[in-house]
């Protein structure tokens, strides 16, 4: 054995020096890919971010003059709903992102990407609002889906309204373009909900509508309720007046009620339509048409998913008004689609349309509730307007029968 | 009445001198080597170290890479001397026999044109392909036909590239940090734009100065055209090359990179110069076109060989996707040393020319057209229509 | 323009050493020894062993191509037919001769009245009739030359020497410039040359000054200096040089006749006195040599005498581990034993050690050899088919243009024997054929 190892000393000489030089070589070459490994994975995380800065300022910086940098502001984004122009109900807005502006160090701007509502959904604008002093600097559409003829309507001075428009004021309102309405629209919703964003994160105060909203509910008063769908009341002034009034069906002051007691001014009235459709206190879908006491026939409308075709149900009342005999849809909403067959199970599902809105008012019919909770399909949109209109109907039989 | 020597005419012999001989070629060689090895070591170790970028042990890995891969080419030659020859028994029998045989070489150019993060095993792999397979198989020193650091390189080269890039790749501490470059080199650049744009394809990197200086990322020690230039004004001083053979190499690449461009409707010179002047063409020429075993011996079929590597290099680079141009180039070339050896003799040595050998210059001159006229033509097309905007005329650097 | 330049390489010349001492006579050696043999023809003897002769006594006959008289170049008795070294490495027949030491001339041996009298064939057979051949070391029958069809605008004197150590030419020279301007105007009238030239390296300035001054008188002559290379003694380089054109064969194709200038002094005196070629200069040079110089002897001389003269080895010189050459050190042979006789084209005769032993890689493939080659050929290509036994090859590949320069092997730094190598291509394709 030993004289194998002398007799071969020089093969295994160098297979030892091989080793070795494999060994210390592989150890160092170890350590010093694993540092490059490291340094590459941060290089890459730095490029990725620098990459992402590129964007951001490529995209927001010429929204505000002099501006540097533009950089993540973390912020909580707040809960705000508003009536879409049109009746077609309500609409909360998202905060889809927050950014803070920079000269140098400071900051000078905030930036809220928000996803609005104008003819449709998916309406990306960014505000962009100086710290300083509390004003629009100017905004940007990111995305929108609006119909394009009248989208592109919105020229050059309608977005210079926006410059230096202040959020002190209480109205805030946006100069819609002729035609273009519906998407003028859209941004006024967007700004109202950047001005909301901006009262949380930076302490803004909203300016006070100049009253508060009491109350605010359905007009029963058949008389009056086909154009003045909703009453209210407000408290305004140094010394608290109370005033009941109509709303019309966009929420705009219509008056006092009978007349009686002291108009708020012009201001308040102007006001008045933001607050109470943010207030939530009732739906601007859901409301009566029309009634005719000699026939005791009811008309109501509602809106589902289609900002198109509302819901209207005829409804002839009981002499009692305890419930109602006959009615009719003359306008619905669910369709017969060929993917839309199987609403639901039976007895929905192969029936004629309007199966589901008619198999809610059955339902209701039966025995003054209404025990349908969904029906796969149409639970998110049409169920829940269905319900919204039964229950105003539910209310005002009660309010007809003297509060029965 | 004395009794002398035998011996064959002539009876003066160069080789006897003291100032010739296997040591002196060796030192010149690595004389020769030591501007690239010390550019590499301060490209990749001592001016990322000086940028804060690397601890300051890593500075030495360029230099300890080439060393170790030096000495794995040795120890692998010793050991296959050792296993297969039985009068190599001692340290001194087997001192004699590496004396002769340039055993260090093809390490140390590999570990030169490997890239800077290569693990070592993976030299070791490479050396152990280069010596065994690409050298000593063949006979040992002076029967190998194909360069045997190419060999080991290319076998690394198709296999275990992914390996290297997880280890690091090529580039340096502080060309990772270049945004433009997005961690490629040059000729990856080139590969991915698919366009003769300058902003493209060399703003990245700075200009052509640095293309030239060698301050670009690349494999470890053969960016630097201005080392090689060095190192090639040594060889040709010390007669250890023949000055024209990377002339006439680097010539052809540049005569029909600029053919490209023309046919791209990129004129600039500014095109054939980056071709030039990346890729490690310059080492290639200098290093690897020249190396006497496995090219031809006579001068004319080593103008005629330099004049096809051009060729094929511009193809495989161009017009193929293959990892590496030059490299490949050269090793496919060696397959044609000893019929092109052959037949330049005969051109060379008959006067005045005969039929057969007419026949011969014919082929020769047809084939290297054909090669060079394919390969300007089509990459020159296939960049000319992914061209979408190209500037009409760049000035040099 | 010529396709193929010739072209050379500049060696270490090493003929400073043998320079120093002047030119020696050494007309008295004890025996001489006539080599029977010219070339590669043996020469027939004529004399009787005990047959008392004189100096230019015709002793053998050179038959068959270049038929000339061979004579004796003492006076004394025959006494034996041995065997003597030749230059060619081989022990050959050679005709002792005792000197008597009386230096008795043979009847033939008279000045002639007018010698610028004799018409080209008189003067052609006159060449013959001396057994002139070629001095610079080949050995060809010059007459033959003069013999050839073509016409001849030039003589060219080949003084170039451009092997090392070998400095006998230019001794010979410095001795007796007018013969050799003489002996030119002889060749050029032999030939029906208008010009004559004499070649040397322009370095030798020595040989400018002694033959300016007699320039005057022999009008159709100039002096032709040349670059310091080797092989610039080469036939075809200085016809290249001097007239601009090249040849395949032989130079008179391209209207040429070079003679090498020991040639001419010789054939001189052989016009004018009707000496025969008897004598001429030997270096007896190299390291191993004590006193290295140049001997004027008689054809025969045993090179013993001339070691001796020079004061024998250097010291400590080993034998076994010295080269003992005769001729030049590129084209020269290795004698194995130092009892060498001198021949007609024993132009010198080195003696310098071994250099030492080195380990050598195997062929680099630098083609150095390539690159030297006078004649353009490519002597790895050869060896390697000539190894594989391809006589098609080998021709193909004209080893058969190869004159063993030996500048190949010189430049090899793996000191491989490629010159052999070719020679040996050679041959096998000759054979093969």
């Amino acid at each position: 054995m030993k004289t194998f190892f002398r007799n071969n000393s020089l093969v295994f000489g160098l297979i030892t020096v091989l080793i070795a030089v494999f060994t210390f070589g592989g150890i160092f070459s170890r350590y010093v890919a694993a540092e490059q490994n490291d340094r590459i994975v941060a290089a890459a995380a730095n490029q990725a971010e620098a990459e992402a800065a590129r964007i951001r300022n490529e995209t927001y910086l010429p929204m505000v003059p002099g501006g540097t940098r533009v950089d993540v502001y973390a912020n909580s984004p707040v809960s705000a709903t508003y009536a879409l122009y049109g009746n077609r109900g309500d609409f909360t807005p998202t905060l889809e992102a927050s950014y803070q502006v920079y000269t140098g160090d400071i900051a000078v701007a905030v930036i809220y990407v928000i996803q609005s509502y104008g003819k449709f959904e998916n309406l990306k604008l960014a505000f962009a609002i100086s710290l300083a002093d509390d004003t629009v600097l100017s905004v940007l559409v990111l995305s929108n889906q609006e119909t394009p003829n009248y989208f592109a309507a919105l020229d050059a001075s309608f977005y210079a309204q926006f410059a230096g428009k202040p959020l002190a004021d209480a109205a805030l309102a946006v100069d819609a373009v002729a035609g273009s309405t519906y998407s003028s629209k859209g941004f006024e919703i967007g700004l109202l909900y950047a001005r909301e964003q901006y009262a949380a994160d930076f302490g803004f105060v909203i300016p006070g509508a100049g009253f508060t909203l009491v109350s605010l509910s359905y007009n029963f008063d058949p008389m009056t309720f086909t154009d003045r769908p909703y009453v209210a009341v407000i408290e305004f002034g140094v010394e608290s007046t109370i005033a009941n009034v109509y709303l019309y069906s966009d929420f705009a002051y219509a008056g006092l009620v009978g007349g009686i007691g002291i108009a708020p001014d012009d201001q308040i009235q102007a006001a008045i339509p933001l607050v109470a459709a943010a207030s939530g206190l009732v739906s601007a879908g859901v409301r009566f048409i029309s009634y005719d006491a000699g026939t005791r026939t009811l008309v109501m409308t509602t809106r589902g998913y289609n900002s198109l075709t509302p819901i209207q149900v005829t409804f002839v009342l009981n002499a009692a008004f305890d419930g109602f005999s006959d009615y009719t849809i003359s306008s619905h909403e669910t369709y017969d689609d060929a993917d839309n067959v199987d609403y639901g199970e039976p007895p929905y599902s192969g029936a004629a349309v309007p199966a589901v809105e008619a198999a809610l008012i059955v339902d209701y019919q039966t025995d003054g509730v209404i025990t349908i909770d969904t029906v796969a399909g149409a639970s998110g949109y049409t169920v829940p307007a269905m319900k919204a209109m039964l229950q105003l109907l539910d209310q005002f039989l009660s309010a007809m029968n003297g509060g029965q | 009445m004395a009794r002398f020597a035998n011996g064959k005419a002539p009876y003066l012999r160069k080789a006897d001198d003291k100032a010739y001989g296997t040591a002196i070629i060796m030192r010149d060689f690595l004389i020769g080597l030591l501007p690239l090895i010390l550019f590499a070591w301060y490209k990749n170790g001592l001016q990322v170290y000086l940028d804060g970028n690397i601890a300051f042990l890593e500075m030495f890995y360029p230099l300890v890479f080439i060393i170790v891969g030096g000495l794995l080419s040795t120890i692998f030659e010793g050991l296959f001397y050792v296993i297969t020859d039985k009068q190599v028994r001692t340290l001194k029998a087997l001192g004699t026999k590496l004396q002769t045989s340039f055993a260090a070489i093809p390490g140390i150019l590999l570990a030169m044109i490997l890239p800077l993060y290569t693990p070592i095993w993976v030299l070791v792999f490479g050396c152990l392909f280069a010596t065994i397979i690409g050298k000593m198989l063949f006979g040992g020193f002076g029967y190998n036909i194909f360069n045997p650091a190419l060999i080991g390189y290319i076998a690394i080269a198709f296999t275990l590239t992914g390996v290297i890039n997880a280890a690091g790749g090529a580039l340096n501490a502080s060309e990772i940090l270049i945004d433009g470059i997005a961690g490629a080199t040059p000729l990856g650049t080139l590969s991915a734009a698919s366009t003769l744009n300058y902003d493209a394809l060399v703003t990245p990197y700075g200009s052509l100065w640095n293309f030239f200086l060698g301050t670009i990322p690349g494999a470890l020690a053969e960016t630097s055209a201005l080392a090689c230039l060095i190192a090639y004004a040594w060889f040709v001083f010390r007669k250890v090359i023949k000055w024209y053979v990377p002339l006439v190499f680097v010539g052809t690449v540049f005569v029909l990179s600029w053919g490209i461009g023309l046919a791209a409707g990129e004129p600039g010179l500014w095109f054939p110069t980056y071709s030039i002047l990346s890729g490690g063409l310059m080492f290639g020429a200098v290093f690897m076109a020249t190396e006497p075993v496995t090219t031809p011996r006579n001068p004319l079929g080593k103008i005629v060989f330099a004049l096809f590597l051009g060729a094929f290099t511009v193809l495989f680079r161009f017009v193929g996707s293959l990892p590496e141009g030059v490299a490949t180039a050269i090793v496919f070339m060696n397959i044609f040393t000893m019929p092109i050896d052959n037949w330049t003799a005969i051109i060379r040595s008959d006067s005045p020319i005969q039929k057969k050998t007419w026949l011969r210059i014919a082929v020769l001159a047809i084939l290297f057209l054909a090669i060079a006229a394919y390969g300007v033509l089509k990459s020159g097309s296939d960049y000319a229509t992914m061209i979408v905007t190209s500037p009409l005329v760049r000035g040099l650097f | 323009m010529i396709l193929h330049k010739a072209k050379g390489v500049r060696i270490d010349g090493r003929k400073q050493m043998s320079k120093t001492a002047p030119l020696h006579e050494f007309l008295n050696p004890r025996f001489v020894y006539i080599p029977l043999i010219q070339q590669a023809s043996p020469l027939k003897r004529i004399v009787e062993v005990g047959e008392l002769v004189k100096i230019g006594q015709v002793v053998a006959f050179r038959e068959g191509f270049g038929a000339m008289p061979i004579h004796a170049s003492v006076s004394g008795k025959v006494t034996a037919v041995k065997k003597a070294w030749h230059a060619s490495g081989r022990m050959v027949d050679a005709i002792e001769i005792e000197n008597d030491l009386l230096h008795t001339p043979d009847d033939a041996i008279r000045p002639e009245i007018d010698p610028d009298a004799f018409t080209k064939p008189e003067l052609i057979e006159k060449m013959q009739n001396a057994g002139l051949s070629g001095l610079g070391g080949a050995g060809f029958p010059t007459y033959i030359k003069y013999k050839t069809q073509c016409a001849i605008d030039v003589v060219i004197i080949n003084a170039v020497e451009c092997e090392p150590y070998i400095t006998c030419d230019y001794m010979l020279i410095e001795q007796l410039p007018e013969k050799l301007l003489k002996g030119l105007k002889y060749f050029m009238r032999a030939a029906g040359a208008n010009r004559g030239v004499v070649c040397y390296k322009a370095y030798n300035t020595g040989i400018e000054a002694v033959l300016k001054p007699f320039l005057a008188a022999y009008p159709g002559i100039t002096l032709f200096p040349v670059k310091d290379i080797y092989p610039a003694g080469w036939e075809k380089y200085l016809v290249q040089q001097v007239t601009g054109k090249s040849y395949a064969n032989l130079p008179s194709e391209a209207g040429a006749i070079v003679d090498n200038s020991a040639t001419a002094i010789v054939f001189a005196d052989a016009v004018e006195k009707n000496i025969p070629l008897i004598s001429r200069v030997v270096t007896i040079s190299g390291e191993g040599v004590r006193n290295p110089q140049n001997f004027l002897v008689p054809i025969g001389t045993p090179v013993k005498d001339l070691i001796q003269q020079c004061g024998g080895y250097a010291e400590g010189l080993d034998p076994a581990k010295a080269y003992y050459i005769a001729g030049g050190p590129m084209t020269g042979r290795a004698i194995l034993i130092d009892e060498l006789v001198v021949n007609d084209t024993l132009g010198s005769v080195l003696v310098f050690p071994l250099p030492a032993a080195k380990n050598h890689p195997a062929c680099l493939g630098c083609g150095q050899c390539a690159d030297v080659c006078p004649v353009y050929l490519a002597p790895t290509e050869i060896q390697r088919a000539f190894e594989s036994k391809d006589v098609e090859g080998v021709k193909a590949l004209n080893a058969n243009k190869c004159m063993q320069c030996g500048l190949c092997s010189y430049v090899c730094p793996s000191h491989i024997e490629i010159t052999d190598f070719v020679a040996r291509a050679k041959e096998f394709a000759r054979k093969g054929a």
